[in-house]
């Protein structure tokens, strides 16, 4: 980013390239649709750029990233809350540029644990579209990017204890909605 | 301090993470220790975090960089070029006015066609705001201590 920020134009496209599969994991899994992913994805770039003069590098360029789109979700959330309620199954657009659903090879699972996993993932997005957004965007950056209390604060302008309360009660809520369907699974 | 049932399963998330402050890690231990449901309600946390597991990611469309920054590209354009276009506008405007020799009273043709350079002058003559019209500055300014608010 201080390179791009520099005048290096080609940094610009650098910082894209690494941080593309970032952001369209946590777009997707704070979404769950993949319909109008890609224009979201290039705004929070294409706000990037428009920062580019007042960015000081005083955090992480990630951390920065985040912020910048969690502000973009929760902006645009209020109009997209049909994408929220997208199902899993939607069929997706046509042709190489939609993005691709990271799912894990079929082939590695046997046909019955390939259904099964792919209903928990269906139960499990219908339960993450419950949770408040806040709530939800904490417990994908901590399930899914590894972030501390302290990143994820600073990429939702919070404190720390607070995201933790945030992450006690999403994964609370999560526990409680799937109790029903995790009774093989809890080893004695 | 005593935890309830309750209150247990509010910290549970946070005792499976080592999350705790040692006071409250010690009173959850304790209480689970003697409640086989909070146990059981222990396993179903980490059953749940691992069932997460499922939930799939995205990856981008190919050619996704090279479109955003051909995007940037234009973007960069056009912020360098509508603070220019809206002064020429303005300086014709006065031009205008000052050949005819009239007071700065404008015909309503005149209004109606430069409505919007009229409303918008402190607007446009601030490149930055004009571009990140739809932007709230807040997501804008860059992290200063993040967590101050």
């Amino acid at each position: 980013m201080v390179r791009y920020q520099r005048g290096d134009e080609s940094a610009f496209r650098r910082i894209v390239e690494l941080y593309e599969g970032t952001v369209f994991n946590l777009l997707f899994r704070f979404t769950g649709s993949r319909e109008g992913l890609e224009d979201l994805a290039q705004e929070i770039f294409l706000r990037v750029v428009r920062a580019r003069g007042r960015y000081r590098p005083k955090a992480k360029f990630s951390t920065f990233l985040y912020r910048v789109a969690f502000n973009l979700c929760v902006n645009e959330g209020r109009s997209r809350r049909k994408l929220r309620l997208a199902s899993l199954d939607a069929p997706s657009p046509s042709g190489d540029r939609s993005p691709r659903a990271d799912l894990p090879d079929p082939r590695a699972r046997p046909p019955h644990e390939a259904v099964e996993h792919e209903e928990m993932a269906r139960r499990l997005r219908s339960i993450l579209d419950t949770l408040p957004e806040t709530q939800r965007m904490a417990l994908v950056m901590n399930k899914y990017h590894d972030l501390s209390y302290r990143e994820i604060a600073e990429a939702l302008g919070s404190t720390e204890k607070a995201v933790k309360s945030l992450l006690a009660r999403a994964r609370r809520s999560v526990r409680e909605r799937l109790a029903p369907y995790l009774g093989g699974e809890i080893p004695a | 301090m005593n935890l309830s049932c309750d209150g247990v399963r509010d910290l549970l998330a946070l005792h499976v993470e080592g999350a705790l402050d040692p006071a409250e890690a010690e009173s959850v231990a304790r209480h689970l220790g003697s409640c086989a449901a909070c146990r059981a309600e222990e396993r179903l946390e980490r059953a749940t975090w691992r069932a997460l597991d499922a939930v799939p990611g995205a990856a981008p469309p190919s050619a996704f960089a090279e479109r955003v920054a051909e995007a940037a590209r234009r973007s960069s354009r056009w912020r360098r070029i509508l603070p220019l276009a809206a002064a020429a506008s303005i300086a014709l405007l006065a031009g205008a006015l000052a050949l005819r020799g009239t007071r700065a009273v404008l015909s309503d043709e005149e209004v109606i066609a430069h409505l919007d350079l009229l409303e918008n002058w402190d607007l446009v003559s601030d490149p930055e705001l004009a571009v990140a019209l739809d932007a709230p500055e807040e997501d804008l300014l860059p992290l200063g201590g993040g967590s101050g608010r």
